[in-house]
Formats: structure tokens, sequence, C-alpha cells
């Protein structure tokens, strides 16, 4: 060997090094640590999981001792789950979307367009039957998951920006459509499926809550349903896994459409005026709801009970505010706040991992 | 301060990160005026080196001097530079969907009386700038309109311009270090001699210290006076590049000194501990009835031209190269996520006709991509959803998934390929990265698949891993399957490979077998000048 060497160090080591070894050890190295301490850490474990579950309990307690006349009665609680059926079913929708990390704003203007498609084609001269009006209107929300489906699938655009669009177009057709006007509904169909109670509850939150159900039973135990958290939390692993992904990203945007749809006709049935622009509200109670799910039983998932429980607190909440008789504008604080905490805890909880979504 | 001051010197460099140490007391010093390489294989430092330098990482211990002068970290930074330092990365760290100009001049626009920016003056400065080191495109253009070569000039165009804002306060002109880190690397390779001349012309006209980390012998070899190898984070030596020969340079490169090199080959010693190479007898039985299982004719896409291979079933073949040789796109091109432009695949006697990911799968075979934090794994998922993913149809019936047959699949498997602890609901990014990659394996383990493709198996993990690793891939090539591992860790291919076969410029260079297959002789087919083999 000719080389000069200028300043040679002699001890070599015979291990491994690279920098990807480095993030792994570290890693490791924190795991072990959160699990030396068993004990106290199991209860704060538990605590964290199902801190927004037990929220529940506590705030229906809260307002009975606040409120016991008017507060604690059967009444109430049927008139809670009752009018935040058209929630339930939003919600349940998005946390599908949510789940294969897409987006889906537009459920507020497909619900108003699908209410209006049915009020139009009953009314207006075209005299219809419900059961036509109902089964157009549908198709027609389905066109509008298969164009979000296309211009984020096929054209490759965000769908935070395709939905948010959507939502303001449908809802521009809906106005027009019935001409701007505050409309009711003609159809006595949709207002007997709609306001019928079971238990004092009307039939619409046992809808909302078959969707809960069937959704939570397809992620949980579902291929399918498996796949579509793949290819939210790593969808080039998955598509490299041999997972249909774009299929999937189509359907979620199809079942959203689905939900929205079925608002729209809950919303119709229910309320006795209804406009296109009635979905609009529904935006952030919809995001609290799943976040506020994120958070809890499936801890740092999109979950279908999970958003159950977020739905049930909210309501839970700005219903005892409102009986408490603060100011209206109450809901609004209660709602915003809880969307901002919910997304602060599951950021917090989900570590890193709710970058990808936000 | 003194005049014969170096222009860099660190002292007991110490960098780690939790429980691996990058940077064990590195010391080095880079004299006025000269350009120097940094050299040493993956994992030797030298991009924590240029990391802390560009100020990413903060060192654990160490001292850094630049001409004399102690330096407090981070040493370099765009904005707020006060040390006579600039960082050229690998990316470059240009914004494609901008102008020249913006990407240029960002953080340097000089404000009009009025607070605006006078963009006619800024794009004259740009392309004054730009034209002195030969880039003649108009300031307006989008960077990604560009071609490689000219992307990366502009890149040093702006370092250069930064250092000169820095030395304007400085009494010595000439006090200025620039780093190139892997420059050439994006550069198609018709366009590196006069990059090379241009960095030459820069360190003799202006005098500025150009430090130069590179893959490449070629490169080092011809523009630096000395270099420095790197290994397992320390200083292996400091060498004039004139009394090192070029076999002596690649083995440095590839984090061997000579010595230890030469030793290997005189007694014909393969790797080191944990060799699992097949026995002849193993060898010999195989061929006798062994199946084609995977045929590749002509392929060309990514950055492969054209490429022959075959695979037959029993076999552990490696396909290798040096970065950006074609061979890193081999995995992705087989299964079909990266187009290909010509050629035919034939897995196990069927032709891949329309290639993807599930196509491939389908005909038995299963591919490990290489990236577990993206690729291969999903890490906020646990164990058991790894393992099955893209498999869960054995663990359907009529459509409902059976959790508990699932979990005691994967529990064994985990039991088998010894991973702890065993428990399969724990997320993958809970594990270690060596435990990480052996729960991927099982994936594929699980599919019982007839072709195993995996992409770099053993990077970043430990050297017990790495061996059940490779003990594991070995039961399954006996078992009758044949496994293909794509990897550029040259040490590790000749332990596992029954035959390499080596890339270079998107071509195939050579193929090595049985006792051939030394790390050394792989060395020699990545880093020879041979022109390609023509067809």
């Amino acid at each position: 060997m000719n080389a000069s060497v200028e300043n040679a160090s002699p001890a070599i080591g015979d291990s491994l090094m690279t920098g990807e070894a480095g993030k792994s050890e570290v890693i490791a190295s924190k795991s072990n640590k959160a699990g030396g301490d068993t004990g106290s850490s199991a209860s704060r474990t538990f605590l964290r999981r199902y801190f927004v579950v037990l929220l529940l309990p506590a705030l229906l307690i809260l307002f009975s001792i606040l409120a016991p006349s008017t507060f604690l009665t059967a009444y109430n609680f049927q008139t809670i789950l009752t009018t935040n059926a058209v929630l339930i079913i939003l919600a349940i929708g998005e946390t599908a979307v949510l789940v294969t990390g897409e987006f889906d704003f537009s459920f507020g203007g497909t619900l108003g367009l699908s209410a209006a498609i049915v009020v139009m084609l009953i009314t207006d001269n075209h005299g219809m039957s419900s059961f036509v009006a109902i089964g157009i209107s549908f198709l027609a929300a389905l066109l509008v998951g298969a164009l979000n489906a296309y211009f984020v699938v096929k054209l490759k655009v965000k769908s935070f920006i395709v939905t948010l669009g959507m939502g303001t177009l449908t809802t521009g057709i809906g106005l027009g459509l019935t001409g701007s006007q505050t409309v009711s509904n003609p159809s006595q169909f949709l207002k007997n499926a709609m306001t019928k109670h079971v238990l004092g509850v009307g039939l619409p939150f046992y809808y909302g809550l078959i969707i809960v159900i069937v959704v939570w039973f397809v992620l949980e135990y579902v291929k399918t349903g498996r796949n579509m958290y793949f290819v939210g939390e790593g969808r080039k692993a998955a598509f490299l896994a041999g997972i249909h992904v774009n299929r999937i990203r189509v359907g979620v945007f199809l079942l959203s459409a689905i939900t929205s749809w079925l608002a729209g006709m809950v919303m119709l049935g229910q309320t006795t005026a209804v406009d296109a622009t009635y979905g609009g509200p529904y935006l952030l109670p919809v995001f609290a709801a799943v976040f506020l799910g994120f958070t809890t039983i499936r801890s740092g998932r999109f979950n279908a009970l999970g958003t159950l429980v977020g739905v049930l607190v909210l309501a839970v909440g700005s219903t005892g505010l409102e009986i408490l008789s603060v100011a209206s504008w109450i809901t609004q604080v209660f709602d915003g706040g809880v969307l901002i905490v919910a997304v602060g805890l599951a950021n917090v909880l989900g570590g890193e991992r709710i970058d990808s979504w936000m | 301060m003194s005049e014969t001051s170096p222009a860099l010197k660190v002292e007991d460099l110490e960098m780690r990160f939790g429980a691996v140490t990058a940077l064990s007391g590195l010391s080095l010093a880079i004299e006025r005026g000269e350009i120097h390489g940094i050299v040493g294989h993956n994992g030797s430092g030298k991009s924590t080196f240029v990391e802390i330098l560009s100020g990413t990482h903060l060192p654990n211990s160490g001292k850094l001097e630049l001409f004399g002068n102690p330096v407090s970290f981070p040493a370099a930074s765009r904005d707020k530079g006060k040390y006579p330092l600039a960082v050229v990365h690998q990316d470059v760290g240009l914004v494609g969907s901008m102008s020249v100009v913006d990407n240029f001049r960002v953080n340097r626009f000089k404000r009009s009386r009025g607070g605006t920016v006078s963009w006619a003056q800024e794009r004259k400065i740009t392309r004054e700038r730009l034209l002195a080191l030969g880039v003649d495109v108009d300031p307006r253009a989008l960077v990604e309109e560009l071609s490689a070569a000219d992307q990366v000039l502009i890149s040093v165009a702006r370092a250069l311009m930064d250092l000169e804002a820095i030395r304007e306060n400085a009494d010595q002109k000439d006090e200025a270090i620039l780093i190139l880190d892997e420059p050439t690397s994006s550069l198609p390779s018709g366009t590196v001699d006069s990059f090379l001349d241009t960095i030459r012309a820069v360190n003799n006209d202006l005098g500025t210290t150009v430090i130069i980390i590179s893959h490449n012998p070629r490169e080092i070899m011809s523009l630096s006076r000395r270099f420095s190898a790197l290994k397992n984070g320390r200083l292996v030596g400091t060498y004039l590049t004139g009394e090192v020969s070029y076999p002596e340079l690649a083995a440095l490169m590839a984090g061997r000194n000579e010595g230890e090199l030469e030793e290997e080959i005189k007694t014909g010693e393969r790797g080191r501990s944990g060799t699992v190479s097949p026995t002849s007898k193993d060898v010999s039985q195989a061929k006798a009835n062994r199946v084609e299982l995977l045929r590749v004719e002509g392929l060309q896409g990514g950055r492969i031209e054209n490429a022959d291979f075959t695979l037959y079933s029993g076999e552990i073949v490696g396909i290798t190269g040096l970065l950006g040789s074609g061979y890193e796109d081999v995995p992705y091109l087989l299964c079909g996520s990266q187009p290909k432009q010509g050629g035919s695949i034939v897995v196990d006697g069927t032709v891949l006709q329309k290639a993807n990911p599930r196509m491939f799968k389908s005909l038995g075979a299963v591919l490990l991509p290489g990236d577990r934090q993206l690729t291969s794994g999903i890490q906020a998922a646990s164990v058991r959803e790894n393992m099955t993913m893209g498999y869960l149809a054995p663990f359907s019936r009529k459509g409902m998934l059976n959790h508990k047959s699932e979990r005691d699949v994967v529990s064994k498997m985990m039991g088998k390929l010894r991973i702890r602890p065993q428990n399969p609901e724990r997320p993958l990014n809970e594990f270690s990265g060596g435990q990480q990659q052996k729960a991927l394996i099982g994936r594929c383990l699980l599919r019982s698949a007839k072709l195993i493709v995996i992409d770099e198996p053993c990077t970043g993990i430990d050297v017990g891993a790495r061996d059940e690793i490779h003990r594991t891939l070995r039961e399954v090539s006996t078992g009758g399957s044949s496994v293909l591992i794509v990897s550029c860790q040259y040490e590790e291919l000749p332990m596992i490979c029954d035959r390499v076969v080596v890339f270079q410029g998107g071509r195939i260079v050579g193929e090595l077998a049985g006792q051939e297959v030394t790390e050394e002789a792989i060395l020699r087919l990545c880093y020879t000048d041979s022109p390609v083999v023509s067809t």
C-alpha cells in the first residue's frame, strides 16, 4: 500500500450503522421505556383512550344537576336522539372518507340538492310519485359522489379542494331548483318514514344507528375495511401490497354521497321547511364529532363507534347549554371549541400520524 | 486569524441518535484552497457530517474551527449565515415550480426605495451570476423546466453568492468553503465533466475551498487533491489522491481499508460471521430439478436501458450496482408500480401482461419494498395487520374476518422469526428496525410465494437480525422458492446470494456465480470503467 496515511484511526468497530438504524433504535428505546412502567401508565392509557366516552356521562350528570326538571327527562333524551339523526348519518359517512385519508366537504351541498330534487319533482307540475322522485334524487347524489371521485382519483386533485367546490356548486343548483325558496316536504311517504317513533325516538335515529353498525362491522371484520385503513395510513405500501387503492377511494366518495342523500331525506321528512343551504351548518359539527371519535375507542384511528360517541357528546353538550338558556350563540362556541380541542387531542394521542390527515 | 490555520478543522465530533452513534470522535482537517473529497460507504457518517455542518443536526460534542476561528453550531444556514460555509445538498434545494430568479435571489432580494423588489435588477443580477458559471437560462424560466445540470449549477451559484455576501466583511477574500453533497448524482453522465470543470474553476479563480462528498471514485480521482475516508463514524485516514490506486480508493469507498480487503482476497474468505451460503450439495441438488420462476427479457424503463436475467427455483439472486445505475428500479419495474417501456417479464411461465402489483401478486410472487417507513410497512398499524396486509383471504370466511385465527397465525410466525416482544397487536413503530424487517419478511413467508423480491432487505438493521433474515431466506429458497435481493450492501450479497447480477449505466455489466461472488468482485464490476456491454 503506497498511500500516505496522514491521520489514521485504528479502531474500527464491527457494528453496522446507518442513519436508519439510528432512527429505529430511538423508536425501540422509546417503546421500551413505555413498556417499562406498567401499573399507573395502564390506567393513564385507559383514561386517554376512554376520555371522550367518559365525558358523555359526565356531561349528562352535570346538566342533570344544573337543570333537573328540564334536562333530566325521557322526552329530552328522545328529542336529542331524534334531532341528531342527521348528524349521525353525515358523520358516519365522513368517518369512512377520513379513514382512507380523504376529505369530503360536499355533504352539506349533496344533502340540500337531494332534498331540493325531491321537492321539485313532486311539486312544480311534475307531479311525480314519491318513490320515483326519491330514486332520482338518489341517483343525483351518486352522480355527485362519482364526480368527486373522478376529480380526486382520476385527475388527482386534492379532495379537500374538489369537495369544497362541489359542496358550493350543489348548494347553488339546489337553490336554483327550488327558486331560492324555503319549501316544505310534499311527500307523505317521507313524512311517515321520518317522523314515526319507536320507544319515543324518531326512526331516523335507528337508520343512523344501523349505518353506524354496518360501517363499524366493515371496518373491523371485513377485508375491505382493513384495506381502507391501509389506504389511509400508507397508500403507497397498500398499492405495492396489491390492494385496490383507487377502487376503495372511489367507494368512500360514493358512500359519503349516499349518507348525505339519506340525511337530506331525513331532514326533508323531519322538518316542515327546508332549503338547499340547510346542510351547510353541519360542516363543523360533523368534523368535530369525527375527530372526537378519532381520539377514543380505537384511539388514533377514525372509527365508527368513536364517531357515534362524538356525536352524542356534541348533542348532549349543545342541548344542555340551550336548556340552561345560555344565549344561542353558545352552541357555535361549543361546537367550534370542541372541534379544536378534539383535533388537538387527536394530535397528541395520534402522535405524528395526524400530520398526514391535515 | 493565522494564515496557516486550516480552512476547516473538526475535533472529536460526536453525534448520537438514541443508542446509535453516527459519529464517534471524528477529527479532520481541510486545508485552505484545496478540493477535498469525503468518501465512505452508507452509514459511514459522511451524511451526518454534512448535516452537522449544514446545521440540520447539532452534535453532542466536538469542536469546529473555520480558518482558525472557533465556531458555534449550527455552522451554516442560508438566512443568517455568519460563517463562510455553504452547502449544496444532494437534492439541490430549489423549488421547481418557481422561477430561476425567485430561487436564486430568495432571501437576498434588494429592496428599492418604495420597499418593493426591483425585478428587472434582480433578473439582471441573476443572469450575470449564472452566466459566470456558464448557465445560459432565462431568469424567468421555471426551475423544473431546466436540465438537471443547470439546476445543480444554479444551486452552486447561489451558494457562491451567499459566501460572497458573508465574506464582504472578512479581511480574507478567499476564506470560504463550499460543500458539495453528491452533486453529480442527478446529472446525466455527459454533463459531469463540464460540471467538474466548473468546480475546478471556482476553486482556482476564487480560491474557494471545496469539500465534495461522492460515491464516484472517478470524480474523487479527477477532482480532489486529498480525500478523507470515513467508516463507522470515524476517520479511516486522509490520503493524497495522487498516491492512491483506483482499486484502493474503491475499497475505501466501500468502507474497507486495503489491508482488510487484501487479506480477504488472499484467503479467499467470503463474508464474515453468519455466512449461510449453500453447500455444494445443496446447489447441485437444486440445479437438478430447477424450474424457471422468473425470466426478464429486454427490460427497459426507469433508469434501465436493457436487461435480461433469469431466476430458477431454489436460488437466491442479488441485483446490485452503484446508486443510479438502474438496479434500484428492478423491483418496481417487475411488480409494475413503475411503468416499463419495453421488454417482457415471465413469472413462473405466465407472461405478465398488465403490469401492476395485484397482477404480480396473483402469479404467486411477492414484493417487499425497501422503505419500512413508507412503502413496505404501515408504521402505525400493528404487526398483525402489517403481516397480513394484502393477504386477508385465508382469514376471511364468508366475508367476515376471523381475528383469532389471524392473530394465531401471526403470533406463530412471530415466534418462528423470533420477533420480540411476541405481541401481534403492538404497532410496528414500537419495534426496532431489525424486528420490523423480520415482521415484514413474515408477510412474504405467510403467502408461501414462489418468487420473493426484496428491496434492500437489511438496510439499517443490526447484524443479528441480518443473519436471522439470511437464514430465513435460505430456508425459503431450499423449499423451492426463489428470492431476488435488490441491494447495494455489497458486503452482504456474498453472504447470501448464489448469483449476483451487476448493473452499470442501466445495463447489466456482469454476473457472478458461486465462488466468484465476493465483495471485491462486485465492487470491481460496479466501478470498472468498462464500456457498456453492447447488445
